[in-house]
């Protein structure tokens, strides 16, 4: 044995890791400086955060620090934070090699994350003499799942198999929550993401032994959205947060729905708290956020958010923030220059594009900036372009889309105002059923766009309905208020103005106060006289 | 107690009593009122195949006609309305009525469940019930915050008549006011 072979045995025995000696992962290069990391995941060990969630499974172990470890795991594995759940389920086995449960959860977090979780599984399968009858059927369905016991066939058989074995489980042990947590995903959730409609049964039954199951809430949200029933996702988005009080991705959870419900109170707020939570987790993990792979989303959609809000100097920090780290979020970061009316921050985005050589969607975004500011003839060449793409792949919905909207806006400031509101009323039609397309609050966006062009071609039946098509499918929409107002205040329907009002400050009660001023004069100014005001 | 006192309080009932009588006189004013279009708004469906969407029933009902109830309370009153309602909704299929109940309230999540357990004891299998998230409901409908129940019938996509009750001013001689309303209202689309 070589001398430097020798000093990584020493080490190890220093360090206590005994696991290490036996195991063959394929990070456990003994004879390098890496000995120090975990050798399945990598990583450097874990440390138990206080209050992160409040799952608890009790397993077999005397070790108390090892309980700790694989409940951290846990919850961390119910966030999909795979990273952190193989970290906290290796440390686990660190701290007592021999349990078999510990093993079984670092197969899990390792089958999602990476390394080689099959060598995790066998190690569990060896300890299974020690397991209690229950973590027995556990892991055996786990080994049936995957193969690992003789005979059990093709993996159809194999799944049958390990539902056999998980029924049996629950027949003798029906408050065991992770048996009904893996029988859900062998019915059908298995993909995660809420999974199907089959696995919802089994995640209602384990809420029923434990309301605060963070993996089954989770599931929940994201089914229900999937489901298009966002509001029946509500409480599990709200039990989600409770569970997991010290995990972001529960924070972020309840904005898939919230914006879907007009919610952005609960949106704006409860992204900054993942926000928050992700930095200080950063920090005291010493992970870097590109490593962090939720991050970039959950900052997206606090964007998103923020613009929807009009809380323009909070998105411009946030923009800050993800230029430093080099994550991209362009099209966010354009609907935020365009609503705060920066005009050359927008077109720097579509030139952007242009370097990128999607020239469409620079093309479109330049097109926006120039309409935005009243100068159709900028604009022209631009929707041109869309055009000409249009007719070579008139299959492209998004072009189409983009075109409508453009082209809508385009023959509204070029005085051909009934075509242009028909052409962007054929888009709101064409998309209001969109279910996809509403997604994070973007139901309502071409029916502003209709109801700000019919207000300021002075057509206020059209605008009306447009805003209030808006209104119905974002409560929270504060143009479609504003313009409400405005368009009531014109008819001397002085009630219903200042209900709109009320509601158009509601919407935007943390912006600016010069930003709201500033739309309410934008959305008040018919198209002529903005263009009177031109240079 | 002294004189004086006794014909302060005496005095000070009387008004009282004027000023009951006096707002009791005036009907309860809220909502469309005849010959307004009741504009689009969603609500979020607590009952029937809808469960759980945010749902705009005014944009499906066009032309029809249609009873439109804004309530603030699940109450006994307004589950016999409700029941009546379910039942007209299976009489006058061939007049293709349709009819909804929004509730109005700032707490949609809390209130769902209750909506359900109501809509149970009520028997209203056919009448879709929804709540709104905003206490004075959508603007445009001008809904009065002393307003327990608005009641709008329309037609051709406008109010044809309009009843507002108090809490309490739903009795079952309203409630058979507008049942006969509907029956007009049906009968005029045959």
């Amino acid at each position: 044995m070589g001398s430097l072979r020798l000093t990584s045995w020493l080490t190890l025995a220093l360090l206590g890791l005994p696991a290490l000696a036996t195991a063959a992962p394929v990070h456990a290069t003994l004879g390098n400086v890496r000995s120090i990391h975990l050798p399945y995941c990598g990583l450097m060990p874990s440390k138990i955060t206080p209050n992160l969630c409040v799952v608890k499974y009790p397993i077999t172990t005397t070790s108390k620090e090892c309980q700790a470890f694989f409940d951290q795991g846990l919850g961390y594995f119910y966030s999909y934070v795979w990273m952190e759940a193989a970290r906290s389920f290796e440390t686990a086995v660190r701290k007592d090699p021999d349990c078999p449960m510990a093993w079984w959860g670092l197969n899990r977090a390792l089958e999602r994350y990476k390394g080689n979780h099959l060598a995790a599984l066998k190690k569990a399968q060896e300890l299974l003499p020690r397991a209690s009858h229950r973590e027995n059927l556990l892991i055996t369905a786990r080994l049936q799942e995957r193969g690992l016991l003789p005979g059990v066939g093709n993996p159809d058989a194999r799944k049958l198999a390990a539902i056999k074995t998980l029924d049996t489980l629950l027949a003798l042990y029906d408050d065991d929550e992770e048996g009904w947590y893996y029988r859900a995903q062998l019915a059908g959730g298995a993909g995660l993401f809420g999974g199907q409609v089959s696995a919802v049964p089994f995640y209602k039954a384990l809420l029923r032994v434990n309301p605060l199951h963070p993996g089954a809430n989770h599931e929940l949200v994201h089914f229900y959205e999937n489901f298009r029933r966002p509001a029946l996702g509500w409480p599990y988005a709200e039990n989600y947060i409770t569970s997991s009080p010290g995990i972001p991705h529960a924070f972020h959870m309840q904005a898939h729905l919230a914006t879907r419900l007009g919610r952005w109170d609960k949106t704006s707020d409860r992204s900054s708290r993942a926000i928050d939570l992700e930095r200080a987790y950063h920090r005291d993990m010493n992970v870097k956020p590109p490593d962090d792979f939720q991050y970039s989303h959950h900052l997206e959609t606090l964007m998103r958010s923020l613009t929807h809000d009009g809380r323009f100097q909070e998105a411009h920090e946030l923009k800050k923030e993800c230029e430093h780290l080099n994550f991209k979020q362009y099209e966010p970061w354009f609907r935020l220059h365009i609503a705060e009316r920066h005009w050359d921050e927008a077109l720097q985005i579509a030139a952007e594009y242009r370097k990128k050589t999607d020239k469409q969607t620079a093309a479109y975004m330049a097109a926006l900036v120039y309409l935005c500011r009243g100068e159709p003839e900028r604009a022209a060449p631009e929707v041109a372009v869309l055009q000409e793409a249009y007719q070579r792949g008139r299959s492209n919905k998004t072009l189409e889309n983009r075109l409508s909207e453009t082209q809508g806006l385009l023959q509204c400031q070029q005085g051909q105002v009934d075509a242009g509101l028909k052409l962007l009323a054929r888009l709101v039609a064409r998309t209001k059923d969109d279910y996809s397309h509403h997604a994070w609050g973007n139901g309502a966006y071409y029916m502003e766009a209709w109801g700000i062009a019919a207000l300021k071609a002075g057509r206020l039946d059209a605008a009306e309905e447009a805003f209030l098509e808006a209104l119905a499918h974002d409560p929270g929409c504060f143009h479609a208020a504003l313009g409400l107002q405005i368009l009531c205040e014109q008819q001397a329907r002085t009630e219903e103005a200042l209900r709109y009002a009320e509601l158009a400050q509601r919407c935007w009660r943390r912006a600016a106060p010069s930003d709201v001023s500033a739309e309410f004069l934008a959305l008040q100014k018919p198209y002529h006289e903005a263009r009177r005001d031109q240079p | 107690m002294s004189r004086t006192r006794l014909l302060s309080f005496l005095l000070l009932g009387l008004l009282g009593s004027f000023a009951v009588r006096g707002f009791g006189d005036q009907p309860c004013r809220s909502g469309l009122q005849s010959g307004q279009r009741p504009g689009p708004y969603s609500a979020l469906v607590a009952t029937g195949p809808l469960r759980g969407q945010s749902h705009c029933f005014i944009c499906e009902t066009e032309d029809r006609p249609a009873v439109i109830i804004f309530a603030r309370n699940l109450s006994e009153p307004l589950g016999k309305l409700a029941h009546q309602l379910d039942q007209a909704l299976t009489q006058h299929k061939q007049a293709a009525l349709r009819a909804w109940i929004t509730f109005l309230s700032n707490d949609q999540t809390s209130l769902d469940p209750k909506v359900v357990e109501w809509s149970k004891q009520h028997a209203t299998g056919n009448l879709p019930l929804a709540v709104f998230e905003d206490l004075d409901g959508p603007p445009a409908y001008r809904l009065a915050r002393d307003a327990e129940v608005t009641v709008l019938l329309s037609q051709r996509q406008r109010v044809v008549a309009n009843f507002a009750f108090r809490q309490g001013e739903l009795t079952e001689e309203r409630v058979r006011e507008i049942l006969r309303a509907l029956s007009t209202l049906v009968a005029n689309k045959k």
